[in-house]
């Protein structure tokens, strides 16, 4: 175990996110047996006002998952030190793997808590809440990742160990034959920049027609959101391939995080900012595309998807211009 | 300005006719971010100046271990050691600690050596006879000596050295020399009775610092009985220390923390009559069951801002220009001979964010119920 | 006639199951006409409160049918009530229910501060209003310093802001002197004249006993004991 504050300040976190997310699941439970739009007693007008309860809860789960996951990626950072051959967190994560799943666990989170927020909302605004046992047997499917996912993270920092001096030898020996990774593996500049700007080009062009013709047929939709999916990862594998040797100015580093540090003018954040709400409306956009059969909000979620589309495009664009940027302007070139 | 600007407005509005109900809360909360971040302030500048001091440091110390102990080491090492490929200066270092009953109080007894020379932090100079000495401020102070004062140390060997003071320690080195008394290396042997072919421990300086652990392996062979200290492994136990000492008080408040919660949830369900009318009646002109939570959000928002403003200024002014008066004893360790010395004022955006987390989290979280619980009356209540 | 709102068979029981269960009123159908001042006439307790609160949507019936314009509310969530409310009523309630320490101006805007209407639009409605009902030279002083009859002023001023259809009146005379009912009386056939409909929950016979009141339907024990057109 590391003792630590930022340690301490996650492990905290994760257990209030925890205790609201099950009370959101004490609700979702009875609103999902007790539930009767049709009916104006009492008790169906307390279930009406506890979504209201829930929805509040949700977004603050939402906010500290960001929130947590950046905390996450500093966190590692600030005890990199600790570890024999860590440079970054990359060698963090590296000195208890569960430390990765725990990351992506956290960004999944977000992206289901988001998906959430988008169906509560188009939930919200036709008069029968058409989705709304749908919308609480999907938060309470939420409810075990988020455990997971907090256990997880205690189980990485739990299995942490300092590579210090004890009173009886020094550490040398013992730890000499663990030489962790620092770097990621990274893949190739080239073919990397291909296969980038060629997925992006796509998602532009499938967000582009999903805008001009929002009439489209539902597949389209589908299609979109699968390769929003599939950008994002080809994005951030693209982020440690080679946007951040531009960024950083060097060959071989590759570390995806320290692109957040001051050093580097805070870029990682309107980087990530972008490729994550991009990616977030598109999904949206696509994930409440089933719920068009029901009459009641076909129009509001077809109003919706326009707005959602509009912002993802503007904000993949965003994304790539900044990827893009250290490329055509820094002097630096990663191969001739 | 649209809907959710004029609410914000409103918001500021409610908080300033309420001064008094929310004063008690912002003085609670800013209390508790005032002494966390004194904690993760002062740890984290304790860290980074011992982190600091250790840079300038030896990449190998040599100690001699007897029985599992830390023995005295031959001098003889230096011939087979300046043999190891790679090897840089080879320093012998003669150092021991010395308890003053006087005072109460545990000293370093430390030989001046070559290294020690450019060290600028002085009043005066350094030792030259086996008659003078230079100590640190503490020592100093304890013994309320100054410049070419005598200083005495007594001994079981010999009854007593009488040293002259030619040299204190600045404040600025404190937390390396506070405790430190420097003389010759012959009078230091004397004090400590030490046999004349062993120093206390060899310092090893290694010219590619990529080589380092490579040249601690070939030294341990070399000497089985020795255990070579890398510079890097006193770098990551001191910052793991200074880890476990500002997460071990961390951990006694977070006691303090929950009192907290339950002190903001009690406070937000307690509305009193007049806020419980505005809300009806907000609630009976229009206003929907989710604005007036955007509403409680923004008055929360405020509340926590300013409270984790005012205590992390607070903390900064306490630590940086107060040296941490009430909390230095806690985070600095058992050594009678506290360090004197002065925090380099920073701002580390990751300690706030930690503490943000550490604080407002909590305290939102304890808010959503009590808020909700506002926001839901009925509209016709005002009507009844 | 045009019945711009419309009952059938309402009934509202609070605290329903309990011990403490309360009929307020049961099986009400009324209709309120367009352009029109009706009344709602009867003691205390004989649930006309209760049915303006219905009718205004600011809580759903037990039972029964609410049709405003026509689209029946009886069953909306909150959420959409609250819209059609915001849309087509102005209260003014008995206490005024202004908010202390606010100006009056502020007291006026307050209905609007969560809407999307733009803030230079809402300050001319605010401007216009206030100088119809005479309280411009006031407009920011602090409700609490004015009359009574003032007061109510800003509480007719706060019920129009959102250019209601309807205008809700509960027991708008019951703290007010004579000279002040009448003023009130005045400022509501100016607001009808507009166009406006007005309808008054009241025991006063200052109000149900003028000749140019529409309608009154008089209610005893939660039920209408007669609707007169007159």
């Amino acid at each position: 175990m590391i003792f630590h504050t930022g340690v301490l300040a996650l492990v905290a976190g994760s257990l209030i996110v925890l205790i609201m997310t099950l009370f959101s699941v004490a609700i979702a439970l009875r609103i999902i047996i007790g539930w009767d739009i049709t009916k104006s007693t009492a008790k169906q007008l307390i279930l009406e006002r506890q979504t209201y309860l829930v929805a509040t809860i949700m977004k603050y789960v939402m906010g500290f998952q960001i929130l947590s996951l950046f905390l996450f990626v500093y966190t590692a950072d600030d005890i990199h030190k600790l570890f024999v051959g860590a440079m970054c967190a990359t060698g963090s994560l590296n000195a208890n793997p569960i430390g990765w799943s725990v990351l992506f666990a956290k960004i999944v989170i977000f992206f289901l808590c988001t998906m959430w927020l988008a169906i509560n909302r188009v939930d919200e605004l036709a008069e029968d809440y058409p989705l709304v046992r749908f919308k609480y047997k999907y938060l309470i499917a939420l409810a075990p990742v988020i455990a997971l996912e907090a256990y997880w993270q205690l189980d990485y920092f739990l299995g942490l160990r300092a590579n210090v001096i004890t009173s009886c030898c020094s550490s040398l020996f013992s730890d000499e034959g663990i030489t962790v990774a620092s770097s990621l593996a990274s893949l190739p500049v080239g073919p990397s920049m291909y296969v980038f700007y060629g997925a992006g080009a796509v998602e532009i062009v499938l967000l582009f027609l999903l805008m001009k013709r929002p009439g489209s047929s539902p597949s389209l939709r589908y299609i979109s959101g699968a390769w929003s999916l599939i950008f994002f990862i080809v994005s951030v594998a693209s982020i440690i391939s080679f946007v951040s040797i531009y960024y950083y100015e060097t060959p071989v580093h590759h570390c995806p995080f320290d692109l957040l540090q001051k050093q580097y003018m805070f870029i990682g954040y309107p980087l990530y900012g972008s490729l994550f709400g991009g990616i977030l409306f598109s999904m949206a956009a696509a994930v409440t595309e089933p719920f068009k059969k029901i009459d009641s909000i076909r129009t509001e979620i077809h109003n919706a998807q326009r707005r959602w589309t509009k912002i993802s495009i503007l904000l993949i664009i965003v994304f790539i211009i900044i990827a893009t940027w250290p490329i055509v302007f820094s002097n630096f070139r990663a191969y001739d | 300005m649209k809907g959710n600007g004029r609410i914000i407005e409103y918001a500021l509005s409610t908080l300033a006719r309420r001064k008094f109900k929310n004063f008690s809360i912002a003085v609670v909360f800013s209390a508790l971010i005032a002494v966390l971040s004194s904690i993760l302030f002062l740890t984290h500048a304790y860290k980074t100046e011992t982190l600091k001091l250790l840079d300038n440091s030896p990449e190998i110390i040599l100690q001699n271990m007897s029985g599992g102990r830390h023995e005295l080491i031959p001098t003889e090492y230096i011939k087979t050691l300046s043999g190891i490929a790679g090897v840089g200066q080879i320093t012998p270092r003669y150092w021991g600690y010395y308890y003053d009953s006087l005072t109460s109080a545990n000293y370093t007894l430390m030989a001046v050596d070559e290294n020690m020379r450019d060290i600028q932090l002085i009043d005066g100079r350094m030792p030259q006879t086996d008659t003078e000495c230079a100590v640190g401020r503490g020592v100093a102070d304890l013994r309320q000596a100054g410049l070419k004062d005598d200083f005495f140390l007594i001994t079981g060997a010999e009854l007593s050295v009488n040293l002259k003071i030619v040299g204190i320690f600045t404040a600025n080195s404190a937390i390396l020399t506070n405790d430190l008394v420097v003389m010759t290396k012959d009078s230091l042997i004397k004090f400590f009775n030490m046999p004349a072919d062993k120093a206390t421990d060899i310092t090893v300086e290694v010219n590619n610092p990529a080589e380092v652990s490579m040249v601690a392996r070939k030294i341990r062979r070399a000497f089985p009985n020795s255990r070579p200290i890398l510079k890097n492994e006193l770098i990551r136990t001191y910052d793991n220390i200074f880890n476990w000492r500002g997460g071990i008080v961390l951990t006694m408040f977070f006691g303090a923390i929950a009192a907290f919660m339950i002190f903001v949830w009690d406070k937000a369900t307690g509305i009193n009559a007049q806020e419980r009318r505005e809300i009806g009646i907000l609630k009976a002109i229009g206003w929907e069951t989710a604005d007036v939570l955007t509403l409680k959000f923004w008055e929360g928002a405020v509340v926590a801002t300013g409270s984790f403003l005012t205590g992390l200024i607070l903390a900064y002014v306490h630590v940086f220009y107060f040296n941490a008066q009430f909390l230095a004893p806690v985070l600095k360790g058992w050594s009678v001979l506290f360090p004197r010395f002065q925090p380099m004022p920073y701002i580390d955006i990751y300690q706030i964010f930690v503490l943000f987390f550490l604080t407002v989290v909590p305290y939102v979280a304890a808010s959503v119920v009590p808020s909700w619980k506002a926001a839901i009356s009925d509209p016709d209540a005002v009507m009844r | 006639m045009d019945a711009i709102i419309r009952t059938e068979g309402v009934s509202k029981v609070f605290n329903a199951g309990l011990a403490d269960e309360i009929k307020a009123i049961s099986a009400v159908s009324i209709e309120i006409s367009r352009g029109q001042i009706t009344v709602l006439k009867g003691p205390s307790g004989s649930g006309k409160t209760t049915l303006l609160g219905l009718i205004g949507c600011m809580s759903r019936p037990t039972e029964g049918k609410i049709f405003v314009e026509g689209k029946d509310v009886a069953k909306l969530p909150e959420r959409f009530l609250t819209d059609v409310r915001r849309k087509t009523f102005g209260f003014i309630f008995q206490h005024f229910n202004l908010i202390r320490g606010l100006t009056v101006m502020e007291n006026v805007m307050l209905p609007l501060y969560p809407t999307d209407i733009d803030g230079g639009q809402m300050e001319r409605r605010m401007e216009e209003i206030l100088d119809k009902l005479d309280l411009t030279a006031k407009r920011a002083v602090r409700v609490e310093k004015l009359s009574g009859g003032q007061q109510q002023r800003v509480a007719i001023a706060r019920a129009m802001i959102n250019e209601p259809a309807v205008i809700l009146a509960d027991e708008p005379t019951a703290h007010l002197d004579t000279k002040l009912s009448e003023d009130f009386l005045n400022i509501v056939t100016s607001l009808n004249t507009e166009g406006k409909t007005i309808v008054i929950a009241t025991h006063d016979p200052l109000i149900y006993e003028k000749p140019y009141i529409d309608n009154i339907i008089e209610m005893r024990d939660g039920a209408v004991k007669e609707a007169a057109l007159l």
